[in-house]
């Protein structure tokens, strides 16, 4: 009996214990878990306005971006040309899979999940089943001979009012930023995720690159919870058709292995 | 608040650089100027990722309704991912089955494209976006 009386004070101050860490999270009353979903891809649009795709009244798909390679240094200006000449010389609607990274992953058109436990975020993307780790237990980024340069890179976080701040460095060369952007390992990104109400954020994402860019990428993204929705399971090489073959040509992907 | 909601987010596309309507690759590839019909029997139902496929074959007839020609066409659509909150499951569309499907076709006049609306039998339609 005594026994089961000092197991449960144990699991008493384990709880206590743990949810004084989750205290900083809730001051806001601002709850960041659950499932979330980028609210401007062009099928959460159509189901807001309940239209379909043809609807003469369906709204448009996004106009073409305002910014493009002009705002690559020299350097990185090149980088950028000789890839676009080496996709040059695929045929069109080829495309190899492959992780996308921060900051690309957050404009996916699939939701991801947040888990919060003492200490962390964590963010659970359906895209790749990619997942960031964003600390909350400690104010500096790795030093320089642990960061080794990953898809995610290593992120800090911490609130501000309304606003859930992510501060991230540490990037390999291998994604880009979108629109075939380049970047050097000397990226960083500013999220700041600041709570419209309580199911939605605009997400404002600071893109800087001393080497890369000539001035910082802005990005804006609003998301919103998607209660009733469940993460799915989303790899790009289950049945990848659009893969280019050695000649550059779509390979026809596993057809005659499936039912 | 919902409509706020959506004010913000028709502001905020514009500073976007990177909001992707079908996250794999281009649709370039087809041409959203030539809406196309096809009658036909499904004969391959893909529920896979990074896109589904709809094969279908169309017979083409000559005027006494005897075939002159089959054609299968291989047509793409969203992810299982997608479609699944359009309203698809994977049990949506089963090999024989009849149906009339609105497609933008291939550029490169392959018998592809990718499917808009599929029309059953039944009267059920599914759709790619929306």
């Amino acid at each position: 009996m005594a026994k089961k009386i000092s197991l449960n004070c144990f699991l008493l101050f384990i709880f206590l214990f743990d949810y004084s860490a989750y205290a900083q999270l809730n001051e806001n009353n601002f709850d960041l878990s659950g499932v979330w979903m980028n609210d401007n891809t062009l099928d959460e649009r159509l189901k807001r306005a309940g239209l379909t795709r043809l609807d003469p009244n369906a709204p448009n798909a996004p106009p073409p971006q305002a910014v493009g390679a002009e705002i690559l240094t020299d350097e990185y200006r090149l980088i950028y040309d000789r890839e676009q000449e080496r996709l040059s010389q695929l045929a069109v609607g080829t495309a190899a899979c492959g992780w996308q990274g921060m900051p690309r992953i957050m404009t996916y058109p699939y939701p991801f999940e947040i888990l919060l436990s003492p200490g962390r975020v964590t963010i659970i993307y359906e895209t790749e089943s990619q997942v960031r780790r964003v600390y909350l237990d400690r104010n500096e980024h790795l030093p320089f001979d642990e960061l080794d340069p990953s898809y995610q890179g290593d992120s800090i976080g911490w609130w501000e009012g309304d606003t859930f701040v992510i501060d991230t460095v540490g990037f390999n060369t291998i994604t880009t930023v979108g629109r075939g952007l380049p970047h050097s390992e000397e990226m960083y990104i500013v999220e700041r995720w600041q709570f419209i109400d309580e199911d939605t954020v605009n997400v404002e994402m600071v893109i800087s690159d001393p080497l890369a860019f000539r001035e910082p990428l802005v990005q804006e993204i609003v998301y919103s919870k998607r209660p009733s929705w469940r993460i799915r399971e989303y790899h790009c090489e289950e049945n990848n058709r659009d893969a280019p073959d050695e000649d550059g040509q779509r390979a026809g992907g596993l057809a005659e292995n499936l039912n | 608040m919902r409509n706020l909601r959506i004010v913000i987010a028709v502001i905020f596309i514009n500073f976007s650089i990177s909001l992707p309507i079908n996250a794999h690759h281009s649709f370039a590839m087809f041409d959203d100027k030539s809406e196309m019909w096809l009658d036909g029997t499904i004969t391959l139902f893909q529920w896979t990722n990074p896109h589904t496929f709809i094969h279908v074959l169309v017979d083409t007839r000559d005027d006494n309704g005897e075939i002159l020609e089959q054609v299968e066409w291989s047509l793409e659509g969203g992810s299982p991912n997608i479609l699944s909150r359009n309203g698809w499951k994977r049990t949506s569309l089963v090999e024989g089955e009849k149906v009339r499907v609105l497609i933008y076709p291939l550029k490169d006049g392959n018998a592809g494209g990718t499917f808009l609306e599929i029309h059953k039998e039944d009267g059920t339609v599914l759709y790619y976006h929306g």
